[in-house]
């Protein structure tokens, strides 16, 4: 069964449709790329799947259990996190309290618990260790806001790693950034991926896209036209 | 010691702090606008001195029954203004002071008009405390609330309440449950409000509906910005300052008002961040000289 | 009995329209909630009082009131709200208010706390249509903001500057981008908008033939409602809504004699709409 399953998906805004029609499915432990043009509804998917809109039309299940009517943080806590395109950290939040946020899933739940745990120690090591494994580099108690670009997105991608998804959505996580960067992002979404989260990719980086994914599904103006093996597409592109 | 002038004018500045700490909890730390928490207080005004009046009810429970029902009324009230956002959140919070306030003056239950009198202040083992007694009880007040106020900060709470400040979607999406978090907000803040107005109306033993208006819910919010909203030391010297000016512009009686509306406009205009939030000139030359003094240490 | 309340209804809407207008444009263009716009309305009272005191002629009173206005709401954009822009929305919400309290009281120390007569003997037709017939004074405020609206909608919908403004109004930067000075068309709807509320406020003078230091009190948040009720920022919305809540005051305190305030009424309505259409009568997100 896969992990993320799509059908019909249909979203229209005022009259715009940015998503129609679109099925598709992620497989456990992969990593799937999404590219098309801008507008093309790429980001319109992630807001779909996590429950930022609702779709007006069509099913997403996730585990095999049907998600798209369900609110951002019940899919959150189901492991599925992402990042965004247009970078988003709490800006005056300390980078460790950015992750701690996320880190905090476990806690929410729970208003008894969101009262009494402790926001010390076990859990701050924990933010550290994942501020290093993104390679962020030391002054964690820096305003977030103040973070060059780069520095964001990974922040951001530290901040899905504190909710210990099984899905990572990352929403042009290229866009950007300078070679050295793009290049060393590779590298992460590929250690990633190989320490077993499945991975769905917008990017528009091609060879970024062409290093690290298996699969690809291409939208254009919210229609799916095409879908398979990385090289086969590129020849038909063109 | 004091003299009771003194007192009198400390007790009010006190329960003041406890509305302006209730007050950030909701605007401040969890970010949502509200230009209505007196109504909060006027809900804590009135069920404690119908509770006290007509329920033969003594202060005390009267007291905690009021924090109780002002909060359960903002869980409630909440629900509206979940439907909305920035400015039309801060226009529905408004909107329920006016019609919170005309229901107060329009339902002869509620003593219309006339208000409510005869609540008095409350006694200790058979005997009714005296105004140094009653200006203690404010200070232990103030004392739980900051006490509760530092422990939600410290918590997973504060957090949750930070991140909806800062970016509601973003919130979502890391796990937070954004609808009960504000709702909690707006509850605890609402409690603290009705706390505040149990006081205030056995402090003043009557009370009226134009104490809990709009205009009321203004000066809290002044004071809540004044001192630097989302921090703790903030609320706390802006009700202290703002408090005490009526008594320091006596010479100036005329232009009092005047004053406050400049004092406002100017204070928004140059130290937006209040006189003691994170990024005002104060807080900054604080931290300056720290950063001066401390290679003098090693 | 109905035909007079709906003639009191459809005059009292017409103040608010002309009121909620500058606050819908201000709105539409900087965010602000312009609670001063209310002084704004209260110092057109005023200059027209006195205008027309020292011309002996409304009409003159009316547009040195218009005037004065206009400059005093560019003055506000220019030295208190531009600076504001870019700080969370609290800032200059704050910032309107002091300023509001301010000129109240400046009204209150200038000119006295007492209300002044402000009787010009303005000579317009009374208008029967029907069973519906307006007064003299009803006539002429419904003239003056059917005339107003009207010379607005030409500007907006026929002039190469109204476009401009429309388009500030939907994304200042991108409209910027196109070369389009959007400083001067923020300006520019403070300008109108605030000219417009002076207009309301000397007509209204006239109207209950009184003026006084805290007549704006009411205007300034009732008015915010009706904004809200109409959708923020939406011209049309808040029109429609002025008469909407103009008439629903008159007709159901003064018919159906609820025991209700009347200036709480534009708040309920406010909340209930919002419940169903959380971005008001004809906002959108
Ligand atoms: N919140 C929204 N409201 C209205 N239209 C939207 C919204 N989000 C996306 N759209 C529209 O949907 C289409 C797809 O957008 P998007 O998913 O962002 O494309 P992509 O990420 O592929 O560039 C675009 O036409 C865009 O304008
Ligand atoms: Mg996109």
């Amino acid at each position: 069964m896969a992990l993320l399953e799509i059908e019909h998906l249909t979203k229209e805004f005022d009259g715009v449709t940015a998503l129609q029609d679109v099925s598709l499915e992620v497989r456990e432990g992969e990593i799937l790329g999404v590219i098309g043009p801008n507008g093309a509804g790429k980001t319109t998917l992630f807001n779909c799947i996590t429950g930022i809109f609702t779709p007006d039309r069509g099913t997403i299940r996730y585990r095999g259990e049907p998600i798209q009517r369900r609110r951002p943080h019940e899919i959150a806590r189901r492991g599925i996190a992402r990042t965004f395109q247009i970078v988003r950290p709490f800006p005056t939040l300390s980078l460790t309290d950015n992750v701690l946020v996320a880190y905090g899933h476990r806690y929410y739940p729970r208003l008894r618990a969101s009262a009494t745990a402790s926001r010390t120690q076990a859990s701050l090591q924990a933010c550290r260790g994942l501020l290093d494994r993104v390679g962020m580099p030391a002054g964690h108690q820096r305003a977030a806001g103040a973070l060059p670009l780069g520095l964001k997105k990974r922040l951001e991608i530290a901040r899905a790693l504190a909710l210990n998804p099984s899905l990572l959505l990352l929403d042009e996580p290229s866009g950007g950034l300078r070679h050295e960067e793009s290049q060393e992002l590779l590298e992460l979404i590929r250690r990633l991926n190989q320490e077993g989260i499945t991975i769905v990719l917008i990017e528009h980086n091609m060879p970024i896209v062409m290093g690290v994914c298996r699969r690809l599904v291409v939208l254009d103006h919210g229609i799916q036209i095409a879908e398979g093996d990385p090289a086969a597409i590129q020849r038909k592109e063109s | 010691m004091l003299s009771g002038y003194v007192v009198t004018v400390l007790i009010t500045i006190g329960i003041y702090v406890i509305l302006a700490l209730s007050l950030n909890m909701i605007t401040g730390y969890a970010g949502q606008i509200s230009l209505g928490h007196a109504a909060f207080m006027g809900i804590g005004a009135y069920t404690s001195a119908l509770l006290y009046t007509r329920a033969e009810f003594s202060f005390w429970p009267a007291f905690l029954v009021a924090g109780l029902v002002a909060g359960a009324v903002g869980a409630v009230l909440a629900i509206p203004c979940l439907r909305v956002r920035e400015d039309f959140l801060a226009i529905t919070t408004m909107g329920i002071n006016f019609v919170v306030e005309a229901t107060f003056l329009y339902v002869p239950f509620f003593g219309a008009g006339m208000g409510i009198g005869g609540i008095n202040p409350p006694s200790l083992f058979g005997s009714e405390i005296s105004k140094p007694g009653f200006l203690l009880l404010v200070i232990g007040v103030i004392a739980a609330v900051i006490t509760v106020d530092r422990w939600l900060a410290r918590s997973w709470i504060g957090l949750a309440w930070a991140a909806i400040r800062e970016d509601e979607a973003a919130a979502g999406t890391m796990g937070i449950d954004v609808v009960r978090f504000k709702v909690l907000a707006f509850t605890l803040g609402s409690a603290g409000a009705g706390l505040a107005g149990s006081l205030y109306a056995h402090f003043l033993t009557f009370i009226m509906p134009v104490n809990f208006g709009f205009g009321q819910s203004i000066v809290i919010l002044s004071m809540v910005v004044f001192g630097g909203i989302g921090t703790l030391r903030g609320p706390i010297v802006g009700a202290i300052l703002l408090g005490a000016l009526p008594e320091f512009s006596r010479p100036a009686m005329e232009y009092r008002t005047l004053l406050y509306g400049i004092l406002l406009l100017l204070l928004m205009r140059y130290q937006p961040d209040g006189i003691l939030g994170e990024r005002s000139l104060l807080v900054r030359g604080w931290h300056a000289l720290r950063q001066q003094a401390a290679p003098m240490k090693n | 009995m109905i035909w007079q309340q709906i003639a009191n209804g459809i005059a009292t809407g017409a103040v608010y329209a002309l009121t909620t207008l500058g606050l819908t444009m201000v709105y539409g263009v900087l965010r602000v909630l312009h609670v001063a716009h209310a002084g704004v309305y209260a110092l057109g009272a005023y200059v027209g009082l006195w205008a027309f005191r020292f011309t002996g002629n409304f009409w003159i009173g009316l547009v040195v009131a218009m005037a004065a206005c206009a400059l005093a709401g560019v003055l506000i954009e220019r030295f208190l709200y531009a600076p504001l822009l870019h700080l969370p929305r609290i800032i200059p919400l704050i910032a309107s208010i002091g300023l509001f309290i301010a000129m109240e009281e400046a009204f209150r120390i200038v000119a006295g706390p007492y209300a002044l007569a402000y009787d010009a003997e303005v000579r317009f037709g009374s208008l029967a249509l029907g069973p519906l017939r307006l007064t003299g004074p009803q006539t002429l405020i419904l003239t003056v903001t059917l005339v107003l609206l009207g010379l607005l909608w030409l500007l907006l919908s026929r002039s190469k500057v109204g476009l401009a403004m429309r388009a500030t109004a939907m994304d200042a930067e991108i409209t910027s981008s196109f070369g389009v000075n959007t400083r001067a068309i923020i300006a520019l709807n403070f300008l109108i908008g605030s000219a417009m509320a002076g207009a309301a406020g000397a007509l209204i003078g006239v109207y209950d033939n009184q003026v006084w230091p805290t007549m704006g009190s009411v205007p300034a948040y009732k008015c915010l409602a009706i904004v809200v009720l109409g959708g923020l920022g939406n011209i049309p919305g808040s029109v429609l809504a002025s008469f909407l809540i103009g008439l629903a005051e008159t007709l159901l305190i003064g018919i159906v004699a609820i025991p209700f305030p009347r200036d709480a009424l534009a708040f309920v309505a406010m909340i209930l709409v919002l419940m169903f259409r959380p971005y008001g009568l004809l906002g959108r997100a």
